[in-house]
């Protein structure tokens, strides 16, 4: 069980320190979706062409990368609103991937490829759980002991004093917004190379989760870490429900969107009353 | 936080459609076996019959509702990212007091149908601006959860306990004959759905522009603070935006159950949400402007209908263009060099 809650944290995991270090930056990241769905594809398509899932996995990360540049070049070269880009890039990642997908394979149905997932399995727990976990702690170390890290930081906290600094706070946006991709796009990976499949729009909300826990961790990698597992936990509880209890699937899809919406709600209701406490001291 | 829209400029207007025809241009050159023909169907099918031409007149009407209801909701500076559960919800909701309320009068019963259909999309944008009041929840976020909830919701009601089992689709049955808004172009879906479009923007323009209360929603979306010193009530702002956006995308979602599809279908209405947000973007969040931007937004999705159908395009490059005229859209500066501080 508790292998199966760490399996399932991981891709949002994966996407929610990506998106942290763009949220640290002052960028809003609403494209995780987006990026990591292109991930999903592009290692499926690479594993079955290939297959290595190891090209499969690098090339979901690259793909990441590549979609976070456009993402990150329309919105802070053309000065575009980012959430509108943000969502240009999740509605771009799922016609570009069912329109590719039609193209090599003449469906946009599911794609997959010779599973053989246990070899992700390393003491039978799941190769990416080994990542999510290490690229988490790299991040901690990354965010609050480089100068990356602190310039990171300074460009969200108030960009005129990187500008200072002599540092280009867009360079500095543009950079955390492509490791996000890389990371959403290891994300997806993580979600479709475990099933030995692509299915359309199989992130299925994953990285609007991704963007809540950031808020919910209170912006810190390790709080990050703990309501992800509180995400993956529930949904696997309710997976384990439907069995019991025969609900049907297509509730059962909302339940995740349910969780996160309820969980953000005590998180603003708890901040509104720490904020009038403050106020009434 | 606070969400801006700034009105895009007409040149970034211009750029973002004239790329996303030039992108078409280039798609079905390289996927399209008779390029040349599906070019030109790309280019001439809306206006080739009478049939193409009233649908695409048809989809404009429902576009400009969804679209004004966006418009105003970014003049207040609220995001309302749940058009797609809005609509579906909207929609389902008319189609079943339709088919489950017996109405003697035809009127009555569409005027009802569509007022459940508004109803719904309201209350359920309505639950974000309130939540963003009282909790100072980010509705940009929770709307789109909540929409998340209620397409799920929905299309377990399509496909449970509301399903028509004699039907190989996931649908609902049929609402009746009675109920369906008349078919005014031979043919085509287009209805009266499109005239009340029209009435309906130049009711939203003098709201917006010629009332206190549109004053106030402009002047919140601008700058909150600077209008709650003028004495603006700046907290009903945050949740009137979000009941007119969400119960002008139920409309938008009840005349497309009640003119086109006259049944539920799952996941029927699925994309209008984020096709309102692009009218109202293209428009530059303006009443005013709003028509010939659902015009053209409607025109280039039939053109790419037209030509896939005509030809052996794959269905899925349609979402493609929609978005590139997303990506490009609010573009303020054109500044495709690096460096440079601005």
């Amino acid at each position: 069980m508790i292998s199966s809650i760490m399996f399932m944290n991981t891709p949002i995991l994966l996407a929610a320190i990506g998106g942290l270090l763009t949220e640290l930056a002052g960028v809003l990241n609403i494209a995780l979706e987006g990026l990591m769905l292109i991930g999903a594809f592009t290692a499926v398509i690479i594993t079955k062409f290939t297959g290595s899932m190891l090209l499969g996995t690098i090339g979901a990360a690259l793909a990441g990368m590549s979609l976070a540049y456009l993402f990150g070049f329309i919105t802070l070269r053309l000065k575009t609103n980012i959430f509108i880009t943000g969502l240009a890039t999740n509605l771009f990642a799922i016609g570009i991937t069912n329109y590719l997908s039609s193209i090599i394979f003449g469906t946009k149905g599911v794609i997959r490829f010779p599973s053989s997932s246990k070899i992700l399995n390393i003491g039978g727990i799941n190769l990416f759980v080994y990542i999510g976990i290490i690229l988490t702690i790299i991040s901690i170390w990354i965010i609050y002991k480089t100068v990356f890290g602190l310039r990171l930081r300074a460009t969200g906290f108030n960009s005129s004093v990187v500008q200072i600094k002599g540092l280009d706070p867009n360079n500095m946006q543009m950079k955390s917004i492509i490791i996000s991709g890389a990371l959403s796009g290891l994300g997806g990976a993580a979600l479709s190379l475990n099933l030995g499949a692509y299915v359309p729009n199989m992130t299925a909300g994953r990285g609007w989760i991704a963007l809540v826990a950031i808020y919910l961790g209170r912006k810190h990698p390790v709080g990050i870490f703990i309501t992800s597992i509180f995400f993956a936990g529930s949904v696997y509880f309710s997976n384990t429900a439907q069995g019991i209890f025969q609900i049907p699937a297509d509730l059962l899809l909302g339940f995740p969107y349910l969780i996160t919406l309820i969980a953000m709600v005590i998180f603003s209701i708890l901040k509104s009353r720490s904020n009038n406490k403050t106020l009434l001291q | 936080m606070d969400h801006k829209i700034n009105e895009s400029s007409l040149k970034a207007t211009l750029l973002a459609i004239g790329s996303a025809l030039i992108i078409t241009i280039i798609l079905l050159t390289f996927s399209s076996n008779k390029p040349v023909q599906s070019i030109a169907f790309f280019f001439t099918g809306p206006f080739s019959n009478v049939y193409n031409f009233g649908n695409m007149l048809n989809k404009a009407g429902l576009l400009i509702i969804a679209g004004l209801g966006i418009s105003i909701a970014f003049r207040a500076g609220m995001f309302n990212l749940g058009g797609e559960g809005q609509v579906y919800a909207g929609a389902t909701a008319a189609v079943l007091i339709s088919i489950y309320i017996n109405f003697t009068n035809r009127y009555i019963g569409i005027i009802t149908a569509v007022s459940i259909g508004v109803l719904s999309g309201a209350l359920i944008a309505g639950v974000s601006g309130w939540l963003r009041k009282k909790w100072k929840t980010d509705e940009l976020i929770s709307s789109f959860l909540l929409s998340g909830i209620i397409i799920h919701f929905t299309d377990y009601l399509i496909s449970g306990p509301f399903k028509d089992n004699s039907s190989f689709l996931n649908s609902t049955i049929k609402i009746p004959n009675t109920l369906f808004l008349k078919q005014l172009m031979a043919t085509s879906n287009f209805n009266i759905s499109f005239y009340i479009a029209v009435i309906i923007t130049f009711a939203a323009f003098i709201f917006l522009f010629k009332t206190p209360m549109g004053y106030e929603i402009r002047l919140s979306g601008l700058n909150r603070n600077f209008a709650k010193y003028g004495g603006i009530p700046i907290k009903r702002h945050l949740i009137i935006p979000m009941i007119i956006s969400g119960g002008l995308y139920g409309a938008a979602g009840s005349f497309a159950a009640m003119g086109n599809f006259h049944m539920g279908i799952k996941g029927f209405t699925q994309g209008f949400g984020w096709n309102g947000i692009a009218v109202a973007l293209i428009a530059g969040n303006n009443p005013a402007f709003i028509i010939p931007g659902a015009l053209i937004f409607a025109y280039i999705d039939a053109g790419t209908q037209v030509a896939m159908i005509h030809s052996d395009l794959s269905f899925e490059f349609g979402n493609l263009i929609k978005a590139v005229i997303f990506f490009l859209i609010t573009a303020k500066k054109f500044n495709f060099k690096k460096g440079g501080i601005s």
